[in-house]
């Protein structure tokens, strides 16, 4: 799978970038700040319908002073070839566009463009609270299985519905029959979230350790543990139990947005014991496996994004990270960096493959290598 | 647009704050009115004051009435055995015109939703329980559409009832059943209100 003939228009500072990328490699440079990140950040935008950068207001990502984004590319599979766009007006709704015909629900698009981001900051998902690596999880099963995308937004808008239920009723007022409605209709959804979310951490295990060996050249040991409310009891038990203390708190405090992933090397959580070198090196092998599961589960090579991490890594982990890029069977990838000599160093190894990108201020012109 | 009159402009402005109706269909009907007789006038502003001020709501099924009963309500020749229950007069109103239900209603005047400030005590419940304390009702037929929100209020609604009536049933989810009974066909409604099914309350089983 790849994308053909892409069009951005206004998305951050690119004004309009019209590329044919190669089907293999693309090499994007530039200084910082001229918008390297934000072509990437376009595609990721065209695969999900959203930055992967958070942002709380949608209409920051459209040029100054324009009035809308947009974003088109041609979609070709072995058997198959279709448009897809995405756009959206300054105060408006974001519009997802298969073959010029408006998709209903985001979760009938996500999974049509794999994609995998690499970025220098990554770290943040093994330091940030549990939401974000729930949320990389979400992400990462989304892409694979669109019943999941559905069982993960029925189950928050029935938690948003119990929260808002919690915040408003007064205290004393008896909500129990209703409190225990919302905890059945959410029983199937939890049940379906934490089978799979439990199935991909088994699955993402040997990928993450073979990675993890290779960049940190050491025997250390790795494990993750899928952690979950839901292995004790189930969410209707649980959450009967916990009846009081909802009230008390105005939340719910029992289901399967409580569940996190626990991270040990050598039986210490990383979150707090590792270095700075463990970190990075883990991330970069928890994102190549986050790849290797995608291909294999959804038989599709996802797009790959790596974003200026060429300058942030030291040169062992920079050779394995363009080891696993030259013998696994990689589909598309875009890579930006800084430096051009070590981007036509890199583009040497790789045979020459692929095309090269300046970007200047926004503006995105070919490079002869 | 531009008027020469303030007072036009301030009659389209009236028209067009209706559903549906933009500057330009508000403008029509302003200038229809201006170029009929003044009693024309009169009399349309008369009858929306009338019915504005002295509609009703049944007080047995929360249908709109000209009187404490609703017609339907005061019907003999319907079945008053069986409810029918709807989110709204819309619903009620789509199902009458299929002429093919023969029952009683009842008008929640909504979903439950905390999200938007709609609890069970905003909806029209009570009353609800209130007309099976008699045990003359054979059966409730839950006709609220299936979101999230619709889901949530059937649950709720038969744990409640499920000790005062005999039957509860719910719709059959149609084929072409996009969410709104008022959008469904008539043949479709008819036919899902034919092939009911009987709504069982489950408790998943623990563990
Ligand atoms: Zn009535």
């Amino acid at each position: 799978m790849q994308i053909t003939d892409l069009h951005i228009t206004h998305y951050k500072n690119l004004r309009k970038v019209h590329i044919q990328p190669d089907a293999r490699f693309n090499y994007v440079v530039g200084d910082n700040g001229m918008g390297k990140t934000n072509l990437l950040d376009a595609i990721y935008y065209l695969a999900f319908g959203r930055s992967y950068f958070t942002s709380s207001n949608a209409d920051e990502l459209i040029l100054f002073e324009e009035d809308f984004l947009r974003i088109e590319t041609h979609l070709v599979t072995d058997t198959a070839r279709m448009s897809v766009v995405a756009k959206m007006p300054r105060g408006g709704k974001r519009i997802i566009e298969h073959n010029k015909q408006p998709v209903k629900q985001i979760t009938e698009h996500i999974g049509i463009i794999p994609v995998v981001f690499i970025t220098p900051d990554d770290g943040f998902i093994l330091l940030s609270a549990s939401a974000e690596r729930r949320r990389w999880m979400d992400r990462t099963l989304s892409m694979k299985d669109q019943s999941y995308l559905r069982a993960l937004k029925g189950y928050n808008k029935l938690l948003r519905q119990r929260n808002a239920l919690l915040k408003s009723a007064p205290p004393g007022q008896d909500i129990s029959q209703l409190l225990e409605t919302y905890d059945i209709q959410m029983v199937p959804f939890a049940q379906q979230i934490f089978k799979i979310r439990k199935q991909f951490t088994r699955s993402l295990l040997p990928y993450v350790l073979r990675h993890y060996q290779e960049i940190s050249l050491g025997r250390e040991d790795v494990t993750i543990s899928y952690q979950s409310q839901l292995s004790e009891a189930s969410l209707h038990e649980l959450a009967k139990a916990n009846y009081q203390t909802d009230r008390m708190t105005k939340r719910t405090g029992k289901g399967i947005h409580k569940d996190d992933l626990v991270i040990e090397i050598n039986g210490r959580p990383i979150k707090r014991f590792a270095s700075q070198g463990q970190l990075k090196s883990f991330v970069l092998s928890l994102k190549m496996a986050q790849y290797q599961f995608l291909s294999e589960q959804t038989g599709k090579r996802p797009i790959l994004l790596i974003d200026d991490i060429f300058a942030k890594l030291d040169a062992s982990r920079v050779q394995s990270l363009l080891e696993f890029l030259r013998h696994s069977a990689f589909g598309q990838v875009f890579i930006t960096d800084t430096d051009t000599g070590r981007m036509r160093h890199i583009f040497g190894k790789s045979n020459g493959d692929g095309a090269a990108y300046k970007m200047n201020e926004g503006e995105l012109q070919s490079l002869s290598v | 647009m531009n008027f020469s009159s303030k007072l036009i402009e301030d009659a389209v402005k009236a028209f067009s704050s209706l559903p549906g109706i933009g500057k330009k269909t508000a403008l029509r009907l302003v200038l229809h009115l201006l170029q009929e007789k003044e009693e024309v006038t009169a009399s349309f502003v008369q009858a929306i004051g009338v019915f504005r001020a002295d509609i009703k709501q049944c007080r047995v099924c929360g249908n709109i009435s000209d009187a404490d009963l609703c017609t339907i309500c005061l019907d003999k020749a319907r079945d008053h055995s069986t409810i029918c229950v709807v989110e709204n007069i819309r619903d009620l109103m789509a199902i009458e015109s299929t002429g093919l239900y023969k029952g009683a209603f009842h008008v929640l005047g909504g979903v439950i939703s905390p999200i938007d400030g709609v609890g069970p005590e905003q909806l029209n419940i009570d009353a609800l329980a209130k007309r099976l304390n008699h045990g003359t009702i054979k059966e409730v037929i839950m006709a609220i559409s299936p979101t999230i929100e619709g889901e949530t209020t059937i649950y709720y609604l038969s744990k409640l009832l499920e000790s005062k009536v005999p039957v509860i049933t719910q719709i059959a989810r149609g084929v072409s059943f996009g969410g709104e009974l008022e959008y469904a066909d008539e043949l479709t409604l008819a036919r899902s209100i034919a092939d009911r099914v009987p709504y069982s309350v489950h408790t998943p089983s623990a563990g």
